[in-house]
């Protein structure tokens, strides 16, 4: 039986290809990449595969064209050329009676001269078909125009909204003109009726037939009238000329000045089609290696004695990931060119994107369904981890595909804006954001919020299916349950794994995002109690849940450690210290033009800094210091521990730094580079002491001093201009000194050796 | 090499209680050994071997290999072990050479090594014929022999064989067990859990009989014998099937 002395002395023998000492992160990374390939090899050769990522796309995008043209654009173009019948009777003796077919009559002449009524009298004498052909209208009114006082024709004004040619009157004459109305054959009859009594005298009336209800018939009647009315003033402008009245003969003129609706509206919901498409593409491009990769390996049986050998599930895992998303890429990337082929030789270009289709515009949208691949993959993995059958899998993605369409459809919406909630609501926020791109407005902070929010997400995602791939409970269905997978772990863990901090900083990101929006509407006596809740709801009391969850030790997944006395003045000394070089960062950011914050942002902030001098100084400056010491355990507590257990502590110094960074920068981009600077100091200073105590304080005092700053000084935090010499001077002795003690002091202990390596 | 304490599998009922699939389990095999594992389905042979791998959680109990513990330190036990089972498949889009020295890759095989033995194991186990041909297209006894070799490309000291000649034609089933016996010679500890009796008969020194999680039985076939009354492990495996309550009084498969 196995005794102490053999569980823990590994016993002697071959051990094969056993390499235990091979963990330097070179061949660990070398091995990912030839597990990529493995995966992207694999996928590549199957045939299901090349067909949704070369075929629909080669197929699809013309078909789309054509729809485009047949329906979507109807409303933009209309009809090219409206053609409008009018018939006159037929001389007497001329065609036979009754029966007689309706005959077309040249009179493109009398009509080119503008002379309705001539053209209708010569039309009248001529019998048979003329084989002319169609006269324009456009020329008619191109004759009226030379003179100075002719009407404008009502048709010319409705061209210039709406219809790009003018509509072509066809003349015919009929032996029943009543009979070719009522049968449609014509729009219009027309009997003209002499009246006056003598000879050369212009008097005629003219008779209309034409079909009550028909809307046709009234556009005919309507330009007709219109044409008389312009004869008749026409006629009676010379008339008054002849006289020597100045009068003109319309002492009054209406012009018409249509106006469509706003021209982009039209264009943005046909431009959030686009990225619609191209995001269900993507999703059909990673949906079938998403299944084989996971559920399909399961079913073959490769998925145990992959699962059988010495590498982290994590990164098998992590290898089907990228694989999927570089298939997800390549197809969005074969839909994008057939797009843009597509539509550069459809000439839809201008009508979609209105301005057309810049190469800025498709690398912009390329971005955009790299992210929404990064995003999509993840959860397609969850999804796909969870099932046991290729089947399984695709039963639970069809709700996925249809749950997927609706904030797309929704992003279609004229009103609907990237702010508050829809910025961080999955696929909503990539669609607005396209939308956006498309119209020319997006903005780099929003555009931020949205990239960081969905690759939070991504990660989430991911830290979900991490625990589903391979586990005993989708492994061994048969033997396992369920529940095994949400199981609270056997044994304490001393720290978070990176999958679970993962998902609580997905949790916490786009609560933060909301609630610091709500918090900014707030009262400004309110703000300051609200602002102290919502850090400590989400920096303290969601991460406590989730390590309560998980099982983990709380002095050492939080680093509640004790630290050598020393340490505390030390961090209180560069907290005050690092505020005037970040201080002077970001006047160096602005002054050359690098920020983000615009001129209402700037006078927002300004406005902010003013209310909050309606409150206390203490209180003002006491909130700053209590949020700031409230933010470390999680980011230099529990994420940092998660970190550290699977990487260097430069690892967990830089990535908590650079997530620190992406939170304080959502209301103000510019804060990035300083918050994530301040973060590497926090980091470190962590690292050293073993323990968040020294970091809190060391937040407390940077908070304290920036808003007591911006609280008694006009300029705030927003200003331009330098601090003096001897404050910068002050400040490097203080940071000499408190690196100096915080190096000799926080002897760093390395508890952290005893944390667990990657999940496997 | 193996050391197997007190092992126990529960697994939860949809309608509560649980299933006890491996009772109590205790044994050892040692390098050079070739350890019959047998029971009628059910037993508990897979979940065993499953356990020892580090794929499933023991509910109490441990086994290790070569020292390590499979619940503790499940890597280097799984760098220790080559499996074998009866439903392990191949990637259908790689050919055999790739998914071998993939596997090779997976176990830190370094490249020029993995190739030779990649040779070496083509020669031995009569896949050097298809080495080029994509795993999809391999017939069933062309498989298994593929999954033999992506097994032993690491060359572990232990190899887990859960009904590695399951489906094989004659021939198939000669080369694999050829190929047992080699791995005696080579020192490899080895447990092989198989319906085909006579097989095991040949193959194995030692044998653990299983019932319902238990192992009723342990020892030599001699030992056998003269515990279970019976000459062949096919009598002694009908006798467990039919009464196994008989030899396994205590047996309490399940608990509610």
């Amino acid at each position: 039986m196995m005794g102490e002395h053999e569980k823990h002395t590994p016993a002697a023998g071959d051990p094969g290809w056993v390499d235990p000492g091979n963990r330097s992160p070179g061949p660990r990374l070398a091995r990912l990449g030839r597990l990529i390939r493995k995966e992207l090899c694999e996928i590549l050769r199957d045939r299901r595969t090349i067909f949704t990522l070369v075929l629909m796309p080669l197929l699809l995008y013309p078909l789309l064209s054509m729809a485009f043209h047949q329906f979507l654009l109807a409303g933009f173009a209309h009809e090219p050329v409206t053609e409008y019948r009018i018939a006159i009777p037929a001389p007497p003796g001329r065609g036979e009676p009754e029966t007689a077919p309706l005959v077309q009559v040249g009179i493109d002449h009398y009509l080119a001269l503008g002379n309705f009524s001539r053209a209708l009298r010569a039309a009248a004498a001529v019998s048979g078909p003329a084989g002319a052909g169609p006269f324009s209208a456009a020329a008619v009114f191109a004759g009226w125009r030379e003179l100075d006082e002719a009407p404008v024709p009502l048709l010319r004004l409705a061209s210039a909204s709406s219809r790009e040619q003018p509509p072509r009157v066809l003349l015919f004459t009929a032996a029943n003109l009543e009979e070719a109305v009522r049968s449609r054959s014509v729009d219009l009859g027309i009997r003209v009726r002499r009246t006056g009594d003598r000879p050369g005298d212009l008097a005629e009336d003219w008779e209309v037939l034409y079909l009550r209800d028909s809307p046709r018939a009234q556009e005919v009647l309507a330009l007709v009238e219109g044409q008389l009315t312009a004869a008749n003033a026409r006629f009676l402008q010379r008339v008054l000329r002849h006289l020597d009245v100045p009068q003109r003969p319309s002492p009054v003129r209406v012009f018409r000045t249509p106006l469509g609706e706003t021209q982009t509206a039209d264009t943005v919901s046909l431009a959030a089609l686009v990225p619609l498409i191209l995001i269900l593409m993507t999703i059909t491009g990673a949906v079938y290696p998403a299944i084989d990769l996971t559920a399909g390996e399961r079913e073959r049986g490769t998925l145990e004695i992959l699962v059988a050998a010495p590498v982290p599930r994590l990164a098998l895992l992590f290898a089907k990931y990228v694989s999927v998303v570089t298939v997800a890429v390549l197809t969005a990337l074969v839909n994008l060119v057939m797009m843009t082929v597509t539509v550069q030789l459809s000439g839809l270009g201008d009508r979609v994107f209105g301005g057309g289709l810049t190469a800025l515009l498709v690398v912009q949208v390329f971005g955009l369904l790299l992210l929404f691949a990064a995003f999509f993959s993840a959860v397609l993995l969850t999804l796909t981890s969870f099932a046991r059958s290729f089947k399984e899998a695709q039963a639970y993605l069809i709700p996925l595909m249809l749950v997927s369409l609706a904030p797309g459809l929704l992003g279609m919406m004229p009103g609907l804006e990237l702010t508050g909630l829809n910025a961080v609501t999955p696929l909503l926020n990539i669609v607005l954001l396209a939308r956006d791109l498309f119209g020319g407005k997006a903005e780099a902070g929003m555009a931020a919020v949205v990239v960081f929010s969905t690759l939070g997400y991504a990660v989430a995602a991911l830290s979900v299916a991490a625990r589903f791939f391979g586990a005993e409970a989708v492994l061994y269905s048969e033997q396992s349950g369920w529940s095994d997978l949400f199981r609270r772990p056997a044994r304490p863990r001393p720290a978070p794994t990176p999958s679970g901090a993962m998902l609580t900083l997905a949790v916490i990101f786009p609560v933060y995002f909301v609630l610091a929006s709500l918090t900014a509407r707030a009262a400004p006596e309110k703000q300051a109690l609200l602002q102290v809740g919502v850090t400590l709801l989400l920096f303290v009391v969601i991460p406590l849940l989730a390590a309560a969850r998980g099982r983990v030790e709380l002095g050492s997944g939080f680093r509640l450690r004790g630290a050598s006395w020393v340490a505390f003045p030390a961090a209180a000394l560069l907290g005050v210290s690092l505020f005037p070089p970040v201080y002077e960062l970001l006047v160096f950011l602005r002054n050359h033009g690098l920020t983000f914050l615009g001129p209402r942002h700037e006078e927002l902030l300004r406005r902010v800094i003013g209310e909050s001098r309606t409150l206390p100084a203490l209180i003002a400056v006491g909130t700053a210091a209590l949020t700031g010491a409230l933010e470390e355990p999680f980011f230099r507590g529990y994420l940092f521990s998660a970190l550290r257990s699977v990487g260097r502590p430069a690892m967990a110094v830089l990535g908590s730094a650079v997530v620190f960074g992406l939170f304080h920068s959502v209301s103000w981009f510019d804060r990035f580079v300083p918050s994530t600077l301040m973060g590497v100091v926090l980091g470190w200073v962590c690292w050293r002491t073993g323990s968040i105590l020294p970091g809190m304080l060391l937040h407390a005092c940077y908070n304290a001093l920036w808003f007591l700053l911006a609280y008694y000084q006009q300029t705030g935090s927003t200003g331009s201009d330098h601090l003096p010499p001897e404050w910068l001077a002050a400040a490097a002795l203080g940071l000499v000194i408190g690196v100096g003690l915080i190096r000799f002091v926080g002897q760093d202990s390395n508890p952290d050796k005893s944390l667990s390596g990657l999940e496997s | 090499m193996i050391e197997v304490h007190r092992l126990t599998k529960r697994f939860p009922l949809p309608g509560g209680g649980e299933l006890v699939a491996v009772n109590d389990l205790s044994f050892s095999v040692h390098a050079g050994e070739v350890y019959g594992l047998l029971g009628p389905n059910g037993a508990g042979k897979t979940t065993t071997l499953r356990m020892l791998l580090g794929l499933l959680t023991p509910s109490s109990g441990q086994a290790s290999i070569a020292g390590y513990s499979s619940s503790e330190s499940p890597d280097e036990v799984k760098r220790r072990v080559g499996l074998v089972s009866a439903s392990a498949g191949l990637y259908q889009g790689l050919t055999v050479r790739e998914m071998l020295l993939f596997f090779a890759d997976l176990y830190a095989v370094p490249p020029a090594a993995a190739r030779a033995e990649l040779e070496r194991l083509a020669r031995l186990l009569g896949v050097a014929e298809f080495l080029g041909q994509r795993c999809g297209t391999l017939s069933t006894g062309q498989r298994q022999r593929v999954n033999l070799a992506r097994a032993l490309i690491h060359r572990p000291p232990v190899m887990l064989l859960d009904e590695p000649t399951l489906g094989l034609d004659v021939l198939g089933r000669q080369i694999v067990n050829e190929y047992l016996d080699h791995l005696r010679l080579e020192g490899k500890a080895v447990i092989l859990t198989t319906h085909h009796l006579d097989e095991a008969e040949r193959l194995c020194g030692r044998f653990g009989l299983l019932h319902q999680g238990r192992l009723v039985c342990e020892g030599t076939l001699a030992e056998l014998r003269d515990s279970t009354g019976c000459t062949t492990l096919t009598e002694m495996f009908l006798k467990l099937s039919h009464v196994g309550r008989a030899l396994a009084p205590d047996a309490d498969k399940v608990t509610r």
